[in-house]
């Protein structure tokens, strides 16, 4: 790689080298194999790039219903109807966190040893609450170790991620 | 003949005529839809951020300019949408109960069984990558923008888009894990 650089194998696979950088590259690769051998690498790496992107989806029809119910109450209420699909669940979640946040350090929430957070004054009613649930809770956990319904989302992705083979 | 449809369609636009902007819609919503999917490896963010696409294009048909080409246009707005979500997301992933969508989602797409790891090495890599790269690489490689529509998108030169694209292979190859990554000098 002294003579040809990582950046002019990319032009070359671009069509972007003027024609005496062409023949100087051309020339460099003749006699080069390291470097044949990267450009056959950068080739191929855009090949599999180029299949993957040839492979269309067609966008569910949810959502271009989404999208046709948007710009309609658009066209009739003008720029009030302005809405992001996007906006409101981050801000939302932002905002619950900013409120936790708030919360435990102002002192109206106070970590118990269970991780449940609970008002300060109700200690005592949080600690029946808990007694109360507990055989609640140890039947959802069974539930989950038996295969039943609460299996998490991460435990299903991680099964399947098993039976496809990826680490 | 293309270009002159082109260009009436444009004009139809900057006159904000609910009929040209379905056809741009009809038009181009699987390649909006699918790039978005590309870039965030998630089918529900890519139905969100296309939805906020089309609104977007929709809001800013007045600043439309008559020398427009419209598929750069749409895409440049994604892009701008993606951008948005990222800024979003870096700004709440220091919550714990914050779970990414990716896995899930790239494991529920649509396609034969056999390709989903193929698929999804590629989703992997691009997303390990600096998101500017990410974008130059799938433009320039999966849409099969030129260097110069590219850099219309990106709002750069053409010659930043091809030292970009170069950084971008580089960048692809380690995260891919090709079988000569970082051998070279």
């Amino acid at each position: 790689m002294s003579s040809c650089s990582l950046n002019s194998l990319s032009l070359y696979l671009d069509g972007a080298l003027s024609l005496p950088e062409l023949r100087r590259l051309e020339s460099h690769l003749a006699g080069c194999p390291k470097c044949r051998d990267e450009l056959q690498t950068l080739r191929r790496l855009d090949r599999v790039i180029t299949e993957w992107g040839a492979r269309r989806t067609p966008m569910p029809a949810a959502a271009q219903f989404h999208v046709s119910r948007s710009l309609e109450r658009r066209r009739r209420l003008g720029p009030l109807a302005r809405a992001s699909r996007v906006m409101p669940a981050a801000v939302g979640t932002s905002v619950a966190a900013l409120l936790v946040v708030l919360s435990v350090n102002l002192g109206v929430l106070v970590p118990t040893q269970r991780g449940v957070a609970v008002p300060s004054y109700s200690q005592a009613a949080a600690q029946r609450l808990a007694r109360q649930s507990a055989p609640l809770v140890d039947a959802r956990r069974s539930s989950a170790i038996l295969g039943g319904h609460a299996v998490t989302p991460a435990a299903r992705a991680s099964v399947r991620r098993q039976q496809l083979g990826i680490s | 003949m293309a270009v002159a449809l082109e260009a009436a369609l444009i004009e139809q636009l900057r006159r904000q005529e609910e009929d040209a902007f379905t056809i741009v819609y009809e038009r181009h919503k699987t390649q909006i839809y699918n790039y978005l999917y590309r870039l965030s490896g998630s089918a529900d963010l890519a139905d969100d951020l296309t939805h906020d696409t089309f609104l977007s294009a929709y809001e800013s048909l007045p600043k439309l300019r008559p020398d427009s080409n419209i598929a750069p246009w749409l895409y440049r707005i994604a892009s701008n949408r993606f951008r948005d979500f990222l800024r979003r997301k870096r700004v709440i992933a220091w919550m714990p109960w914050t779970d990414t969508p990716h896995t899930e989602a790239q494991l529920a797409c649509s396609g034969g069984e056999e390709e989903l790891p193929e698929r999804e090495a590629v989703q992997t890599a691009l997303q390990a990558m600096k998101p500017e790269y990410a974008i130059c690489l799938v433009l320039r490689l999966a849409e099969g923008f030129s260097s110069e529509e590219t850099a219309v998108i990106l709002g750069v030169t053409p010659e930043a888009v091809r030292m970009r694209l170069s950084r971008a292979r580089q960048m692809f190859k380690v995260a891919y894990g090709a079988p000569h990554a970082g051998s070279m000098a």
